[in-house]
């Protein structure tokens, strides 16, 4: 081979700390539980962690302690009409007598239960390990030393998000209900009635934070399993000596990257190329 | 062994590719080996050939057309290959290279061109004197020519460049011509600055090559020469 | 801030109407003039009961969703009073989307009765929900309504408070209470002694910052 590239395990690192900065997403959906509808967004970036090389004929990268952060923001709106009975004030007979009319006892009414929106911000963070493989692949005009990630399944527990969107809800109720004259007494009643409702579904909605989650990341091209990531590039056609350098006229001197080839050998990842 | 020796990034090119690279700068700049006044050039002045004035004939404001082309170029890097005999007393040390490189010269014998008069003295001739053509051989043309071959040896550079960045190339340090008489000493002298100038056209910005595909690289170390390969060590910043 | 309008009532009005002439009424909690107006009737025949001492009797409407109309309960649509005797028009649980109306009585194809405009021996009832400094006019001077919030006070003065509608007697354009001090979950009745094409339109006062719930 005509020419020879090593990049040790120090500098693999530093190539992927800077894939990593520029690895951030994030996604939308919505979706309904019961009568409480959700619309939440997640974002992800990604950084920190460990690569080490394994050698051929592993030819792999273990990056370890991917710190992986963001956050959901979740929008529940419910009507809680659909939750709580009907409630008629004020619970006693308010009478008055009127001179021309006669005893007028005014009718209760019943409570027109409001909707609620509330936005509620659910912070996570977890560690990833990932390998990947690596693969030199033509990209038409360079040559590309690629990583292709191993499937995995990223592990990680959002249940404590539970808790958090329970009492978010709980303090938005209870401040919602509180607006509503003669029921301070049931109030704490009604506020159990909507968290009885919800606290079922709450795992369902954490589930689906955790698949947009997932998405999210599956969407970031270093831990895309089906695309490869391109490592490092390398144009086929290298120009040794620009146009114009030193005389104006002067021709270009080019050379082509005929033939590269990648593997780690001692823990460096070793690029052999042959110029034509 | 690890190639990286600690820093970053290690880049080398083998001697062999450095040939394709003479090879491929010859196609694309075939002036850069060939130096000749016109009537001794082929092809389409200031590209096929470097265009050079004619060798002064004292006293006259005429020279006689030269030209010098390099026949042939090839690098080894240490340590020696089999059958490159260098002449004593050059010998390829560490972080060495070995040039050997074929030059023609020629001259145009029975042609006289205008030459240029750098100190003027065609402003001091007496215009009422005796109008003198210069000597002419009887009409008769003859192209001269000499083959030369040097060799020599060098080691590699690296300067800044106006990039910020570091440049690598090659420098002759010691240069042999052989079988060409008391003429020795002048040829080598003229020969190892024709080749370090144009040695000094082929330096290469060290950040570019592959090591582009790092985005920002210093060079920490190299270039050196060893096992055949130039080198180069860079960090990633 | 509550929406008082006896032009289109709410599930937190009432409209109430005396009924001084014998004869047969007809009724219906309208949402616009081209509605279907027979919502139930209303007999009146008899009594001996004097002006201020007739009997309450309540019609209670209901959104219905199918026929997007107001329909009263069944025992509402066919109601016998005595003269003197007095209805309350007034509405049950809350469906979604139900329009504000008003209650329209006729009786030979006349206008009898109109919650758009009130007369004599009428009433508006408006159970408030959320303070606020509110203001109406009647004839061409502005009144006040100025409504704490019921959290600024304990329990049992709201409570006890609540217990205690706020009468209005209005003669013409003079109310008995220029401006009236209450508390969210109180009522407030506006009863019409002497007048004709009244209506209590409120809106949030100048200077005052509306609260809504």
């Amino acid at each position: 081979m005509d020419t020879t590239l090593a990049v040790s395990e120090p500098g693999v690192n530093v190539v992927l700390q800077k894939a990593l900065a520029l690895a951030h997403a994030s996604k939308s959906a919505s979706a309904s539980w019961g009568p409480f509808e959700v619309g939440y967004s997640a974002s992800v970036a990604l950084s920190g962690g460990t690569a080490t090389l394994q050698n051929a004929p592993a030819n792999k990268l273990d990056l370890q302690g991917i710190h992986v952060a963001g956050s959901v923001s979740a929008y529940f709106t419910f009507d809680l009409g659909k939750i709580l009975p009907t409630i008629c004030i004020p619970p006693f007979q308010v009478c008055v007598s009127i001179p021309f009319i006669g005893t007028v006892c005014t009718p209760q009414v019943c409570i027109h239960w409001p909707s609620v929106t509330m936005g509620v911000n659910l912070p996570f963070a977890f560690n990833l390990d990932v390998s990947f493989g690596f693969r030199v692949d033509d990209l038409g005009s360079q040559w590309g030393i690629d990583l292709l990630i191993d499937p995995f399944s990223p592990r990680f527990d959002l249940s404590p998000m539970g808790p958090v969107i329970i009492a978010a809800i709980q303090a938005q109720v209870s401040a919602t209900l509180g607006t509503i004259p003669l029921i301070g007494g049931l109030i704490a009643g009604l506020v159990n009635t909507v968290i009885g409702t919800l606290t079922p579904l709450v795992s369902g909605i954490i589930a689906a934070f955790g698949d947009l989650i997932n998405l999210i990341l599956s969407l970031l091209d270093l831990l895309n399993v089906s695309i490869p990531f391109t490592l490092l590039k390398f144009d086929k056609t290298q120009t040794f000596l620009p146009a114009n350098v030193p005389l104006m006229g002067d021709a270009p001197v080019n050379m082509t990257l005929a033939v590269l080839q990648a593997q780690v050998l001692d823990r460096e990842l070793v690029a052999e190329a042959s110029l034509a | 062994m690890a190639l990286t020796l600690g820093h970053h990034v290690f880049a080398s090119i083998n001697e062999s590719a450095f040939n394709k690279f003479i090879g491929a700068f010859r196609l694309a700049r075939p002036k850069y080996f060939f130096y000749a006044c016109p009537p001794l050039g082929s092809g389409v002045p200031g590209v096929a050939f470097y265009v050079i004035p004619p060798l002064p004939i004292p006293g006259t404001n005429s020279g006689m057309p030269i030209s010098v082309r390099i026949l042939q170029a090839s690098l080894d890097f240490t340590p020696t290959q089999p059958g490159l005999n260098l002449p004593p007393p050059l010998s390829l040390g560490p972080n060495q290279f070995a040039l050997s490189v074929d030059l023609e010269v020629c001259f145009l014998c029975g042609v006289l061109q205008k030459a240029p008069d750098p100190a003027g003295n065609q402003d001091r001739r007496n215009p009422e004197g005796p109008g003198r053509e210069p000597y002419h051989n009887d009409g008769r043309i003859q192209k001269e020519c000499a083959k030369l071959s040097i060799w020599a040896i060098g080691h590699p550079v690296s300067t800044p460049n106006t990039h910020g960045g570091r440049d690598i190339g090659l420098h002759i340090d010691h240069l042999v011509i052989k079988e060409v008489g008391a003429l020795e000493a002048l040829l080598e002298c003229y020969s190892e600055t024709m080749l370090n100038t144009l040695l000094d056209t082929l330096r290469y910005p060290v950040e570019q090559f592959a090591l582009g595909a790092f985005g920002s690289l210093s060079l920490a170390d190299g270039p050196k020469i060893a096992d055949n390969q130039l080198k180069v060590w860079a960090d990633i910043s | 801030m509550d929406f008082v309008n006896s032009k289109h009532l709410t599930l937190q009005d009432g409209y109430l109407h005396l009924f001084q002439e014998e004869g047969v009424y007809i009724y219906g909690a309208q949402v616009t003039e081209q509605g279907p107006m027979e919502a139930g009737r209303i007999i009146v025949e008899g009594g001996k009961s004097a002006i201020g001492k007739g009997q309450q009797q309540d019609i209670v409407f209901h959104w219905d969703v199918s026929s997007q109309r107001y329909l009263p309960r069944p025992q509402d649509t066919e109601k016998k009073l005595g003269r003197n005797d007095f209805v309350l028009f007034h509405f049950e649980a809350p469906i979604p989307g139900q329009p504000p109306c008003y209650i329209l009585g006729r009786i030979d194809k006349k206008v009898a009765f109109d919650s758009r405009s009130l007369g004599s021996h009428d009433a508006f009832s408006h159970f408030f929900m959320s303070g606020g400094e509110y203001a109406y006019r009647l004839g061409k001077k502005e009144f006040r309504l100025n409504v704490s919030d019921h959290r600024e006070l304990s329990l049992e003065q709201h409570t006890k408070m609540a217990q205690e509608p706020v009468l209005i007697v209005i003669n013409g354009s003079d109310p008995s209470v220029k401006n009236a001090k209450l508390v969210a979950g109180q009522t407030v009745i506006w009863a019409v002694g002497e007048g004709q094409g009244l209506s209590i339109e409120a809106y949030p006062a100048k200077g005052s910052s509306p609260s809504s719930r």
